[in-house]
C-alpha cells in the first residue's frame, strides 16, 4: 500500500456515511443480527450465576420465541434451540 | 508494471483459459478473497509452486481419487499500475494496511456488534475482498503458506509463508495471452 492509497483509504473511512458503509458490507456478504433478534448474553450469564450455574431459560426467551440462545460458561459453549 | 504470473491447473482447464479467459476463484475460504490467483516471483520458484499446486489440487479427498491426470502450468504477464496493487510483500505497506484495517474495523464495529459467525478462513476471505473493494485496488500481492503435498499427506501444518501469490480481480485481470510452459502427469 503506497502513501497515496493509504491517504485515500483513510479519507474514505472518515467520510463514508453509515448507510453507505452498511450497503457495502452487505454487498460483500457480511450479515449482522438485528438488535431485536439478539438476546443479551451478559444478562443470561448473570442469571446463570444467580442460579448457581443451573441455567434456566428466561421468560423473555420464551415470550419472544428466539430461535437459538447461546449459553456460555468458561471455556465451554452450549447451544439451546428455544 | 508487468508482473510475470504462473497458474497451475488441469490441462483441460488450461486450454479453456487460453481459449477464453481466466476465471476468478470465489470459494468462501480463499486466502486473499475473490480473484484470479497467480504464483509470482518472490520467496520461491513460481513455476514450481504452480506445478505443485496443480498436482495437489487434482486430489479429490472425498472420492479418494484424482479429478484429473494431466496438468499444465500457464505463464502470462499481468499488467498493473502502482495504485491498483496492494503489495503486502513490502513491510511499510503491511504497516499502513494494518493501520487502515484497524481504523476501518473500528468504524464498522462501533455500531455493529453482532456479526454473524463464519469460520476464521471465511472471515479472512470476506475481509480481504471487502478491503480490496473498499480501497479501490484490484490486486493483492502477498506471501502465503500453501500446504505442500508431503504436509498434506502427513496432515501437518508448518505455517511459514512458502510462496508469493498475486490475486487479481477478474474484471481487471489484464494479462498477456497465457501460454503453456509445462505439462505433465499428476502422479509423476
Amino acid at each position: 500500500m503506497n502513501e497515496y492509497l493509504y491517504q485515500r483509504v483513510l479519507e474514505k473511512i472518515a467520510s463514508i456515511s453509515d448507510e453507505e458503509l452498511d450497503r457495502s458490507l452487505r454487498a460483500a456478504g457480511f450479515e449482522f443480527e438485528r438488535e431485536e433478534d439478539v438476546f443479551d448474553i451478559d444478562a443470561l450469564w448473570g442469571a446463570g450465576l444467580k442460579l448457581n450455574f443451573e441455567f434456566a431459560v428466561p421468560q423473555e426467551v420464551i415470550e419472544k420465541e428466539y430461535d437459538i440462545v447461546i449459553f456460555a460458561a468458561n471455556d465451554d459453549s452450549f447451544l439451546l434451540a428455544a | 508494471m508487468l508482473v510475470e504470473g504462473y497458474h497451475g491447473t488441469a490441462t483441460s482447464a488450461a486450454k479453456s483459459i487460453i481459449a477464453t479467459k481466466f476465471n476468478e476463484s470465489n470459494g468462501p475460504e480463499h486466502w486473499l478473497g475473490k480473484g484470479v490467483y497467480f504464483f509470482v516471483s518472490g520467496i520461491s520458484d513460481p513455476e514450481e509452486d504452480a506445478t505443485n499446486w496443480a498436482k495437489a489440487q487434482a486430489w479429490d479427498n472425498v472420492n479418494k481419487q484424482n479429478r484429473y491426470n494431466d496438468y499444465s502450468v500457464l505463464r502470462c504477464e499481468v499488467n498493473l499500475s502502482d495504485n491498483e496493487l496492494l503489495d503486502l510483500t513490502i513491510p511499510a505497506a503491511v504497516t499502513r494496511f494494518n493501520d487502515a484495517k484497524t481504523k476501518l474495523l473500528d468504524r464498522i464495529f462501533s455500531k455493529r456488534k453482532n456479526f454473524r459467525y463464519v469460520s476464521p478462513a471465511e472471515q479472512s476471505c470476506m475481509l480481504f475482498s471487502y478491503m480490496v473493494t473498499f480501497m479501490g485496488v484490484h490486486a493483492v500481492r502477498h506471501y502465503l503458506y500453501i500446504k505442500p503435498i508431503p504436509e498434506r499427506v502427513l496432515q501437518l501444518i508448518l505455517n511459514v509463508p512458502n510462496t508469493t501469490v498475486l490475486c487479481v480481480s477478474e474484471a481487471k485481470c489484464n494479462t498477456s495471452k497465457p501460454e503453456i510452459v509445462k505439462e505433465g502427469k499428476v502422479n509423476e
